[in-house]
């Protein structure tokens, strides 16, 4: 299965956000947060909501799932 | 609870809990202390036993309690991995025991007993599970 992709590194790095900070403003380890950075985490949904409060952006631009390949029929 | 469980975490080898925060070390060597100085009481020998009995009792029970709210103060990704950690052993435990099984049925006179007083068997199991718990924990934090 491939993983959600996010933007949490790139919106972290543009507010000044170090990942122990981060952590703490969402309440989770210092490693979740390099989990999900490195995609391999999925936050849960209450958790992804946590982080759009944090950099006041919807879920969707901090994560997304890749497009799907549509297969044409022959 | 004389405990708190933020002083705790789960254990990256073998069962239970241990000590985080230097208070959960303090909490250990407070109960150390006091099972030493108990059994160093000059008390009959049946007081004594009881006490300690009596300590073993509250003791279990706050470490249980402890344990139970453990999941509270970790994130929702180390609990996923207490959970996978936990379903590779019991994976482990149901495989080794029915192949224990096996092993009694077709062996003639059931698996040996090496002088021990319990069936070996279970040790075994115990062992497998130890060490399906060690690489599930070395897997999830490597991986997840």
């Amino acid at each position: 299965m491939t993983l959600a992709k996010n933007q949490l590194k790139t919106f972290r790095e543009a507010r000044g956000l170090t990942q122990e900070k981060l952590a703490a403003r969402v309440q989770v380890s210092r490693q979740t947060i390099i989990s999900i950075e490195g995609a391999r985490y999925v936050p849960s949904l209450e958790l992804a909501l946590r982080f759009g409060q944090v950099f006041g952006c919807p879920v969707e631009e901090l994560f997304g799932i890749p497009e799907v390949q549509h297969v044409r029929e022959a | 609870m004389f405990g708190k469980p933020e002083w705790f975490t789960y254990r990256f080898a073998g069962w239970g809990i241990g000590a985080k925060t230097w208070q959960g070390w303090v909490y250990i060597a407070a109960w150390a202390i006091l099972f030493s100085a108990t059994a160093a009481l000059p008390l009959p020998g049946p007081a004594r036993n009881a006490l300690l009995g009596t300590l073993s009792g509250v003791a279990l029970l706050d470490v249980v309690i402890i344990w139970s709210r453990l999941g509270e103060v970790h994130d929702e990704r180390q609990r996923l991995h207490q959970l996978v950690i936990e379903r590779n052993c019991s994976i482990s435990a149901v495989v080794s025991l029915v192949g224990a099984m096996a092993c009694q049925t077709l062996l003639p006179g059931g698996t040996p007993r090496w002088g021990l007083p319990f069936d070996p068997v279970l040790l075994v199991v115990l062992c497998i599970m130890a060490l399906t718990k060690l690489l599930s924990t070395l897997y999830v934090r490597k991986r997840l």
